[in-house]
């Protein structure tokens, strides 16, 4: 087992090193510089080309000059791969760069970043099971029943809102008939926790219940499929009481597919949930990769991408440990 | 059964706490009235005449909250040097403060001379009053000299958020010349070369002398609407990472830092040796409100939920603001209103590419009398837009040419319509331009745009197809429009929203002079090269202005950039804001949130 974990860890490096050149090259590549948005910025108030500059040529001349000077104090005047040989130094000494538009350290405003993402995240997945679980459980004991079918069409009600719309509900129509809306101003959890979950519960359930659709129906099919086996069979023979069947014997089998499930949709709450940390104010991941997307701030996006890789090879070796202990027939020596 | 009712008990209760706090803030917004105390304020006109306004009595004490105005301004942005760019503005314009302001006490809130939209610009220099600088005198046409106000400090070590040791020497300090001096030679935005050829010299601690090479009348007025924040000399002490850490701010504004949460929040204090007064009551020592905070939203909606819900005090920049305007109006009428920044709606096309259909000047014509002006103002933005803005705004009277004064017979060679043909919807006249072009059965174009802006390139979009002008709208990221608009050699037009335009002359010399830098289309008129010698060149200004007026239907005419209505952003405020008439700034440029200085919060109607 032992050997086996070593064998995954190493294994991380290889693929972290891959997706830091797709990272770092993909958003150089993409339509539109940043270059541009800076200059076209400048230029937009205040005229560049009379007699206040002392920028001097014609129009295009001056914004080639104003766009070199940019580059230059950017980093951005030597060849990608250039560029990106100096970040790796800088990745290997533990810093992720600077932001092009605040020119502050990226990793200092992730860190920040994080720790609410996460909690995001976290909050959802807890709505999502304290709202999936019972009700999987319940639609996979009694399959295509009255109640089977009420709560299926519940799940795929939940799986086919989309967040920006339920989340937009929240926050109008109260605020248009009550003069009441969640609490938009981010709280550190820190400086008042009970405001702090305050704010975040709102989104975490909408989160969470676009989430429990997906995993209220994985969990009912799982259950049909370890209801359906020999042991279960036998148990039922035994005469064990349906809950203690259920509780002790099917539901941890069942459950193992799921868990695999829920740890992959955490790099995507933690990263994904752009429209909802927009929609309620949550200064998260997500709403920093959106920004630094739309100002084409590299760094920002490398650093990101290059850290929700992570999150996802490490999620996934947790998943494959989780196995073992909860399926005692699976060994990895 | 029994399960039932203690449901339906529960709804009920639910909803009648929700009542019952809503009719608590009825009643809370009724009691204010009963508190509130009117005074008569004297008040000096611009003409020296007075006048007589009744004032509900300020007081002191609460929070404001604002959100971020929606423009590319950034609270992340700490460093000092950076405060010259506009986008880089969100802090140092509470924080730090310029030789100059806008004259509050003339401005809506005052004697009312200055309407809202006026109120905006950073020009004419009427506009200007004294703030760091005590008063100004132009001695000669290549230099000013300006008296540095006495007796305003720096915040004193006990009230910045965490003292740094490297600014020990600044904590409290008198601002000085120098200190302005220091400022202008370290910004990033004067480094960069704007506006890079004016000398600063502190001539003594409170004598500051601002020369350039060239007389320029133009250049005068822009020192008093320039960019530049001052801050403290002694920044150059600390090492060069912490110049952007936000707990380094030091400034004579009149709110300090407190606490600043990276995309969300910053909350400010009160500066309780702040030194300026209350321009309309001038027994006031400002700022009234004992906090500030900025809230870092950006969800259209979300804001305007916040607003009607009283969680943010006033709320300014929204790109929909029309939309929300009119929504407001019917389901919030408590909520105040104004138009603040009227903002053009321009497309931007390549007049220099031969293939590109809008080289032609009768295509670009055909383009504008395809629209139906007075509809679209109406019917799509409520009424707070006007038809045209273009070369200049309404806003700058002096130099706006209106309707029933524009020519009616071309004055340009190629031209099949006149200044005033084209600002009337005339699609029979279009398809004939489009007919002498070459193209009597229109044709079809690419037009770019940012999300933002699609929707009203949408209605655009079916005005022009009713003459056979096609568009494929292609709604792209800012960035991707940005690199079009500017950089590629595209055939068809980028649209364009440039924001509220500052100087009346801000379009000539931003866009259409031949070396001016923002020049998208790539215009190279000899009409526009003359006329920014002439305005550059001549001392006196209503030669400028007739110049102007000469120049301006001619502009419209050629219409280099063709373009639509220009409507108006509008400003929000909850009715316990006092003290405010929807002004858009009083540093001059977008400077929205230093206003917070000036006005004061009901705390009995604020829920």
């Amino acid at each position: 087992m032992t050997a086996y974990i070593i064998r995954r860890v190493v294994l991380i490096i290889p693929t972290l090193f891959i997706v830091s050149l797709l990272a770092f090259f993909l958003i150089r590549w993409i339509p539109g510089d940043v270059i541009d948005l800076m200059v076209a910025i400048m230029q937009q108030y205040v005229s560049l080309g009379t007699t206040t500059t002392d920028l001097v040529g014609s129009s295009e001349e001056v914004v080639e000059q104003l766009a070199q000077t940019l580059r230059e104090q950017l980093g951005l005047d030597v060849p990608a791969h250039v560029q990106y040989v100096r970040w790796l130094g800088e990745l290997l000494q533990g810093r992720l760069g600077d932001s092009l538009w605040t020119r502050q350290p990226v990793g200092t405003d992730i860190l920040f970043r994080l720790p609410i993402s996460l909690q995001l995240g976290l909050m959802a997945i807890i709505f999502a099971l304290v709202i999936a679980l019972p009700v999987g459980i319940i639609s996979g004991v009694r399959p295509d029943s009255g109640i089977d079918q009420v709560l299926r069409s519940f799940a795929i009600l939940l799986v086919t809102v989309p967040a920006f719309w339920l989340g937009t509900m929240v926050v109008v129509y109260p605020a248009l008939w009550w003069r009441w809306a969640p609490p938009l101003f981010f709280v550190r959890f820190g400086d008042d926790p009970l405001g702090n979950l305050a704010q975040m519960f709102v989104p975490s359930l909408i989160q969470g219940m676009l989430l429990s659709g997906i995993i209220m129906r994985f969990t009912r099919t799982m259950m049909l499929e370890v209801l359906r086996q020999d042991y279960v069979r036998t148990a039922w023979a035994k005469g064990l009481r349906e809950r203690v069947l259920v509780m002790r014997h099917v539901l941890k089998n069942a459950t193992i597919p799921v868990i695999t499930m829920i740890g992959l949709q955490l790099p995507v709450l933690i990263g994904g949930a752009v429209i909802v940390e927009k929609i309620f104010n949550i200064p998260g991941l997500g709403s920093l990769v959106i920004e630094a997307l739309e100002k084409r701030d590299y760094p920002i996006v490398t650093a990101i991408n290059l850290l929700m890789a992570g999150v996802v090879l490490v999620v996934n070796v947790v998943i494959d440990i989780s196995y073992a202990w909860l399926d005692p027939r699976i060994r990895y020596d | 059964m029994l399960l039932s009712i203690r449901r339906a008990a529960a709804v009920m209760l639910g909803l009648g706490l929700v009542l019952t706090s809503t009719a608590l803030w009825a009643s809370a917004a009724e009691e204010s009235s009963a508190e509130a105390e009117f005074v008569d304020v004297e008040l000096t006109k611009l003409d020296g005449g007075t006048m007589t306004r009744n004032y509900e009595k300020p007081r002191y004490g609460g929070t404001i909250t604002m959100n971020r105005e929606i423009l590319l301004v950034s609270f992340s942005l700490w460093d000092p040097r950076s405060g010259g760019g506009p986008h880089e503005l969100a802090n140092v314009q509470i924080t730090n403060q310029r030789l100059s302001q806008l004259d509050w006490a003339h401005g809506p809130s005052g004697t009312g001379e200055y309407d809202v939209r006026q109120y905006t610009a950073a020009n004419p220099p009427a506009l200007a009053v004294p703030m760091l600088a005590e008063s100004w005198t132009i001695p000669n046409p290549t230099s000013m000299v300006f008296k540095m106000r006495e007796g305003v400090h720096f915040w004193a070590e006990e009230d910045v958020a965490q003292a740094n040791p490297g600014l020990q020497a600044d904590y409290g300090r008198e601002l000085t010349a120098h200190d302005v001096v220091f400022s202008k030679n370290t910004s990033n935005w004067y480094k960069q070369g704007v506006p890079g050829i004016s000398t600063y010299t502190a001539l003594d601690d409170h004598t500051l002398e601002v020369s350039w090479p060239e007389p320029d009348p133009l250049l005068a007025a822009f020192q008093l609407s320039m960019y530049l924040f001052t801050f403290n000399g002694g920044m150059a002490n600390i090492p060069e990472g912490d110049w952007g850490d936000w707990r380094n701010a030091l400034g004579t504004g009149s709110y300090i830092p407190t606490d600043y949460v990276p995309g969300s929040t910053v909350t400010y204090k009160r500066n309780p040796n702040y030194w300026e007064n209350d321009p309309i009551h001038p027994e006031n020592r400002l700022p009234y409100a004992d906090n500030l905070r900025i809230v870092d939203f950006d969800d259209e909606a979300s804001i305007i939920a916040a607003l009607r819900a009283g969680q943010i005090d006033l709320t300014n920049g929204l790109g929909s603001s029309g939309k929300w305007g009119l929504q407001l109006k019917d389901t919030n009428p408590e909520i105040g209103q104004a138009p603040a920044a009227p903002t053009p709606t321009v497309w931007v096309p390549r007049v220099d590419l031969p293939d590109s259909p809008f080289s032609d000047i009768k295509v670009r014509q055909a383009l504008m009398m395809s629209i139906p002006r007075d509809e679209v103002v109406e019917d799509f933005y409520g009424g707070f837009a006007v038809p045209y803005s273009y070369p200049t705004f309404p806003t700058f009277p002096d130099y706006f040419v209106a309707y029933d004064q524009l020519p009616t017979e071309p004055m340009l060679p190629g031209s099949c319509a006149s200044a005033r043909d084209v600002v009337t919807y005339n699609p029979d006249k279009a398809r004939d331009c489009l007919a002498q072009a070459g193209f009597p059965d229109g044709f079809e174009f690419d037009l770019w745009t940012p999300p933002g802006e699609a929707e009203f390139n949408e209605l655009y979009q079916g005005y022009w197809n009713e003459v056979g002008i096609r568009a494929n709208l292609k709604v792209v990221e800012g960035a991707v429009w940005q690199s079009v608009k500017d950089r590629e050699d595209h055939l068809g037009l980028a649209s364009w929203t440039p924001g509220m335009w500052q100087h009346h002359y801000e379009l000539l010399f931003n866009q259409l002079t031949s070396n001016a830098t923002v020049n998208s289309a790539r215009t190279s008129e000899p009409m526009y090269d003359a006329i920014a010698a002439v305005v550059t060149t001549e001392p006196d200004e209503q030669k400028r202005i007739a110049a102007y007026r000469e120049f301006f239907p001619k502009a419209l005419e050629d219409s280099a950039y063709p373009h639509g209505v220009a409507f108006d952003k509008l400003t929000f405020w909850n009715p316990w804001v006092k003290g405010y008439s929807g002004e858009m700034s009083n540093v001059g440029i977008q400077g929205w949130h230093s206003v917070a200085k000036n006005i004061w919060i009901d705390q009995a109607m604020q829920p």
